[in-house]
């Protein structure tokens, strides 16, 4: 089945895009939307994959692990809707996920 | 100097990677040597920062002491080897297997004086040793190395590798470099391309690339006589834990159809044991499951892969030189795809350093192999 998740790029654009169950979001914005990088890879090492969540959805999150936490404190607009979407498997709980791409700040 | 957003999350990822700062991880077993360089020569190795003295006693039995006489710190490899007892060659203090003093010449009483014995365990052409806590030591907790166990023919060697063990692991984590650092051995240009997966647990971290269609190597191809041929490469890199990596690879025909193809497997355990904070004891043993009665394949194999191998530690020991020369603490390294097992791994190591530090505290004592084990 796939998923369907509402995006605000980094450009501004507004996108409804459709990903695979157990894909990871990092990869489904950098292949199909723009301002996610996504360089290391997926281990919470490099910071090009900050999106802010829409808050209704974050307690459906999985948790956050320390090396995620530490790394998010190091980036300029971090708020309370800041995850890195490497971190972060979709699956059918996520249906219907909203969020915006963090443009990088320099 | 402003940081871009990637310098400024490498920093702080950069906090979490064990390095050549990092601490030693004494709970866990290490190979302290090839059984053939323990004799009844006393052999003076350094390990996780301790000086230790190993012999053979006379039933063959192999002892690991501190190398340090109790009394005025005179190394014990310099003293003799009595019986089972090793006399030290300054003052004479008489140590028995366990590292207790049974004579001081000078007087008639020892008064319980002892240095520290190792429990050590002997398995096929290395020693295992216990440098933790005594009553952790536990020889059931020693890792597989299933190349000694599968009838496979092997062949072992050591290595004197002047830079951090922490390198070797993630050199060993990611064979991209097999394509640049390797290109005169056994590296082929299209290694580094090639697709790989990553599997991460708490504690055990492997990638298997999967190199194909490729030309084989010498050191692969003769052997197996896929020379000229278009193959399959594909091998698995594999931390099993802090002591020990081992490499798996198969080589097929490309043209044979699946039930066609002879198994030729090898699997190479690359065993790195700290020295100090900026050398490590690199042993190596290698094994084949196939043309098993063919001595010159041992011998061609040995001698063509331990000169890749002394490509790593020339690189290994050139990237520690410049770490030495240029110690800034600011200094942050950038992190890439195939790099996700090797940070995975340098942030195990450094969890587990810490805990015994005691800076941290975890719940449940690490397992291992919660992930399946590559084939």
């Amino acid at each position: 089945m796939s998923i369907q998740i509402e995006v605000t790029a980094a450009s501004g654009r507004q996108q409804q895009l459709k990903a695979a169950d157990g894909a990871l979001l990092m990869e489904v914005l950098r292949d199909q939307s723009d301002g996610v990088e996504g360089i290391c890879g997926g281990c919470a090492a490099c910071g090009t994959c900050h999106v802010h969540i829409a808050p209704q959805w974050l307690e459906r999150l999985p948790a956050m692990p320390a090396e995620e936490h530490d790394l998010l404190d190091a980036l300029d607009v971090r708020n309370d809707q800041s995850r890195l979407s490497c971190q972060i498997r979709l699956d059918a709980s996520l249906d219907g996920l909203s969020l915006i791409i963090v443009p990088a700040e320099c | 100097m402003t940081l871009t957003r990637i310098q400024r999350a490498a920093q702080v990822a950069g906090k979490s990677l064990a390095g050549r700062d990092t601490p030693f991880i004494f709970n866990e077993w290490y190979v302290a040597a090839l059984s053939r360089e323990v004799s009844r020569e006393p052999l003076a190795r350094t390990i996780l920062g301790k000086t230790l003295v190993f012999y053979r006693k006379q039933d063959g039995g192999p002892v690991a002491l501190s190398n340090r006489c109790a009394h005025r710190s005179f190394p014990l490899d310099k003293g003799t080897l009595v019986g089972d007892h090793l006399v030290c060659g300054y003052h004479g203090m008489r140590y028995n297997e366990l590292g207790e003093v049974i004579e001081v010449p000078s007087q008639a009483s020892c008064g319980g004086i002892s240095i520290r014995h190792y429990p050590l365990v002997e398995m096929g052409p290395v020693i295992w040793i216990w440098m933790g806590q005594p009553e952790q030591a536990d020889p059931a907790t020693i890792p597989e190395m299933p190349m000694l166990e599968d009838g496979w023919v092997t062949s072992e060697d050591y290595m004197d590798l002047k830079a951090n063990y922490v390198y070797l692991h993630e050199n060993l984590l990611d064979l991209t470099h097999l394509s640049f650092l390797h290109a005169n051995t056994f590296g082929t240009p299209d290694y580094a391309r090639a697709d790989f997966d990553v599997q991460i647990s708490d504690t055990r971290m492997w990638l298997k690339r999967y190199v194909m269609p490729t030309r084989l190597p010498p050191v692969w191809a003769k052997p197996t006589r896929l020379e000229g041929k278009d193959a399959a490469r594909i091998t698995t890199s594999d931390f099993v834990s802090p002591a020990l990596h081992i490499v798996h690879a198969e080589f097929y025909d490309l043209a044979l159809a699946e039930s066609e193809r002879p198994d030729q497997r090898i699997k190479t355990a690359h065993i790195p044991t700290p020295s100090t904070a900026t050398e490590t004891h690199y042993f190596v043993v290698h094994g084949r499951n196939f043309a098993l009665e063919e001595g010159d394949v041992t011998d061609f194999m040995h001698q063509q892969l331990m000169a890749a191998f002394q490509e790593d530690v020339v690189g290994l020991q050139q990237q520690e030189i410049l770490m030495a020369a240029e110690m800034d603490d600011n200094y942050f390294e950038i992190s890439v795809k195939s790099d996700a097992a090797s940070v995975a791994m340098r942030r195990y190591l450094k969890r587990r350093a810490n805990e015994e530090q005691g800076l941290i505290t975890t719940d449940a004592p690490a397992t291992v192999g919660n992930i399946p084990v590559p084939v």
